[in-house]
């Protein structure tokens, strides 16, 4: 059996990471470690599997008598097992910590992944690895990279050194898997020479993403927007356009699904715009509970600036909810334009009320794309596809 | 009349409308008195400087054996002068909030037991939410203003931030009636609540006097010249004026775009110069002095705000009425029912909220139209002079506290 280890994701990780863990280890091909910063084994969404070890690494906020008792713990074991890569490790961790708490934390990161037995370290949050490469290519081993979001697509803006931290990731990486096409591209661009990307699209439980894909005569829609609400996502854009909906002779609710600092936005929007009685807000929700509510939606809206490939999209998609997207990134590799969703440009208002109109007045256009969006998951976005892509990912990298 | 004026910070430039209603109402022979954290920003103000012992600066430290000599000699210090009332104090706030946070709350209160005035004046209704329970411990009249954010989203995801907030307030200032509207309808202001008083923002009057040209520019040979003055934040809705900007360009016409602010969006910002292109014709300056940022409203052609409530009839931010003092036409979203009045008087250019394309087309009838902008700008000069200065402002803040204690006195 080949042993992964995962390092940088919090515990328990998030929905699609859950997945996409779940499905490597019942494949029963690979060991899994997850090396995490934060365990809550309390919350919900924690692994089925008990085979995957989960080992909790130094963060700064840890209390100092812990941070301590670990580390001198990993040292003795490092010092006993392989004491001539002590050096390495202490050195790398001075030419990247900034202050000696930081040092601190890193020599002890680098100690704890050093004691245990792994054949590659995957990387779920791309960045994540920089602070790794050389201690990695210290063990004789390698890492491979995942290409999501933001780190990709906005992180390299905001400064050179983001952008060249990126640069050395990419090159050294043995593997690197991508969301989409579309990040794949936003990678190939920044990098002169060949990368070696797998693209392979998050997979939906179509089990319990079920909907009813029914052609019922709809007097109103019953919109959703689902996801954090950060500027990315741009919760504001979403209300006015249901708003312009409503003034436009649409009848309808939008439900509200998540959290995030953009939250007094978001309620004082509601309230500018008058929307309270045509608005339900249900605050952050489970996997399972956020399937329950999509079973009586007719259309997700999306107004995201920046997204890898949505996984809302594809939740929606297989629950038989039509996605009105913005045409970024990786979106359009999911919907087809006019057939099972639609897209616009980011911050447009005509389109997307536009849009939301006709399927308000279509039932049976509605009903059509809902079949639609339902047969494109079947298609290309299940679980066993993406269990398939990522086995086949690992057993090539650590080839 | 004794007057206490509570800010978070004293002086800072963007509240220059604080530290010159102090001078006023010393000027007049008011007694007045401002209790604050300190500012970076003093030396902006040196007219201040000699009144600084009135002042009553509140020290904020980290270090613990710091914080305990402050808070001993607080303590000390209002003991000695007023047993009774010290006792008052804690028998009252310790209840309430348990004996640490009593302490802190002490701290921040004890300069308003030594003065003991005879009006309170909370410049932003939050801070009158910490210190409320004043009321129960000293007889004075409170005031508390509506500024903006405090009453639009501060706290709105807790029911009944400020019900027991409003039954102890005496009175509120405004600086615009749609505040107190949105307050009545979701931040459970009572409907008959009195007096309220509307006294708008203000600038000082010496913009009124710097000279500006105007260009003839029109967006097809030169670019238009288009500022934004204001923090990087959700509030000011800046993606909504980056993606009508790419609407203009894709029309063919030719702007440069400055923004002067920082903020927590500007990732935001940085990421949606790229996505729509806009590299060549947007450029972020940062936060920037008055002076250097008098410089930036001269060199423009429009000043545009894309803040997601406000009200150019009633005077927007401060930012807007500098910029219409210095003659520019200002592009900024308005409430419907101020609409006509707007396109009837013609002092700025409203824009529906949110909606890029209303924003881009308001924009391009200026770009095209340098007499158009001359006029609207100079109207907006005159505005600003009737109703917008800030002599006048602290003139109607002399006049209200008066009041105020008048029926106290009945």
């Amino acid at each position: 059996m080949h042993r992964i280890a995962i390092l940088g994701i919090n515990y328990p990780p998030s929905t699609f990471i859950k997945r996409k863990v779940e499905a490597l280890s019942t494949s029963n091909k690979f060991q899994i470690t997850i090396f995490s910063y934060r365990i809550d084994r309390h919350k919900d969404n924690t692994l089925s599997n008990p085979d995957i070890k989960i080992i909790k690494l130094l963060h700064p906020d840890d209390p100092v008598l812990w941070k301590v008792a670990v580390f001198i713990y990993y040292f003795i074991k490092i010092s006993l097992k392989h004491p001539k890569i002590l050096n390495t490790l202490a050195k790398t961790a001075m030419g990247k910590a900034i202050g000696f708490k930081s040092f601190l934390n890193l020599f002890g990161n680098y100690l704890i992944i050093s004691s245990y037995s792994w054949d590659i370290m995957h990387f779920e949050w791309v960045m994540h690895a920089y602070s790794y490469i050389e201690v990695i290519q210290a063990l004789n081993r390698s890492y491979t990279v995942s290409l999501r979001g933001r780190q990709i697509t906005i992180e390299p803006l905001l400064s050179e050194d983001k952008k060249n931290r990126l640069s050395k990731i990419l090159r050294n990486a043995q593997k690197i898997h991508s969301v989409s096409y579309a990040l794949k591209k936003n990678a190939e661009n920044m990098i002169s020479e060949p990368l070696d990307i797998q693209v392979i699209y998050n997979g939906v439980d179509t089990e319990l993403f079920n909907g009813k894909c029914d052609n019922s005569e709809h007097t109103y829609l019953n919109i959703i927007f689902i996801g954090s609400l950060i500027w990315r996502k741009s919760i504001d854009s979403a209300l006015y356009i249901f708003y312009r909906f409503l003034s436009e002779g649409g009848k309808g609710t939008l439900h509200i699904v998540g959290n995030g600092p953009e939250k007094p936005r978001m309620l004082s929007t509601i309230n500018n715009l008058n929307l309270n009685d045509n608005v339900v807000y249900h605050g952050e929700k489970t996997e399972k509970e956020v399937a329950e509510i999509l079973r009586d939606m007719d259309v997700l809206i999306l107004t995201s600036f920046a997204e890898g490939l949505a996984n809302v999209i594809l939740e929606a998609m297989a629950t038989c909810t039509v996605p009105i997207a913005t045409n970024v990134q990786g979106n359009p590799e999911a919907i087809t334009h006019g057939e099972n969703g639609f897209l616009f440009s980011p911050l447009s208002i005509k389109e997307p009320v536009s849009y939301l109109l006709k399927l308000y007045h279509n039932p049976d256009l509605l009903y059509r794309m809902k079949i639609k969006a339902r047969e494109k998951v079947e298609s290309m976005f299940t679980l066993e596809k993406m269990q398939e892509g990522h086995i086949k990912f690992f057993m090539e990298a650590i080839k | 009349m004794k007057v206490v004026i509570y800010i978070y910070h004293f002086p800072r430039f963007s509240e220059t409308f604080i530290a010159r209603k102090f001078l006023y109402l010393l000027q007049k022979g008011i007694d007045v008195h401002v209790v604050a954290w300190p500012s970076n920003e003093q030396h902006l103000f040196p007219e201040v400087q000699p009144y600084l012992k009135r002042v009553h600066y509140l020290h904020l430290t980290k270090n613990k054996i710091k914080a305990f000599f402050y808070l001993l000699y607080a303590f000390l210090k209002t003991f000695i002068k007023d047993p009774a009332l010290t006792i008052k104090y804690f028998k009252i706030t310790t209840p309430l909030y348990g004996i640490t946070k009593a302490l802190k709350k002490f701290y921040s209160e004890y300069p308003i037991l030594l003065i003991k005035p005879d009006i309170i004046h909370f410049e932003y209704i939050t801070i009158f939410k910490e210190h409320h329970h004043l009321k129960d411990i000293l007889n004075f009249k409170a005031i508390a203003s509506f500024r903006g954010h405090d009453v639009v989203y501060t706290g709105i995801d807790e029911k009944d931030y400020y019900k027991d907030v409003f039954s102890k307030l005496d009175a509120i200032h405004t600086i615009a009636n749609y505040l107190v509207k949105y307050a009545k309808k979701y931040r459970g202001l009572p409907s008959n609540f009195s007096p309220i008083r509307k006294i708008p923002p203000a600038i000082p009057s010496d913009l009124l006097e710097i000279e500006k040209n105007y260009s003839t520019r029109n967006g097809v040979s030169e670019p238009v010249r288009i500022l934004t003055v204001g923090r990087l934040h959700w509030a000011k809705g800046y993606e909504y004026i980056l993606k009508a900007l790419n609407i203009l360009k894709d029309r063919g016409i030719k702007f440069h775009y400055r923004i002067i602010g920082e903020g927590p969006l500007k990732e935001m910002l940085v990421y949606l110069i790229n996505f729509f292109d806009l590299e060549e014709s947007v450029e972020m300056l940062g936060k920037l002095s008055f002076s250097e940022t008098i410089e930036h409203y001269k060199w423009a052609d429009i000043f545009i705000i894309g803040t997601l409530w406000g009200s150019l009839k009633e005077g927007f931010s401060n930012a807007v009425l500098e910029a219409q003092a210095m003659g520019l036409p200002v592009v900024a979203g308005e409430y419907t029912e101020n609409m006509k009045y707007l396109q009837r008087e013609k002092f700025a250019i409203p824009v529906e909220r949110r909606n890029p394309e209303d924003i881009a087309d308001k924009l391009q009838l200026l770009i095209e139209n340098p007499a158009e902008r001359k006029i609207i700008g100079m109207r907006a000069r005159e505005f600003v002079k009737n109703y917008h200065t800030i002599d006048k402002q602290a003139e109607d803040f002399c006049r209200f506290y008066t009041e105020i204690l008048g029926e106290v006195r009945k």
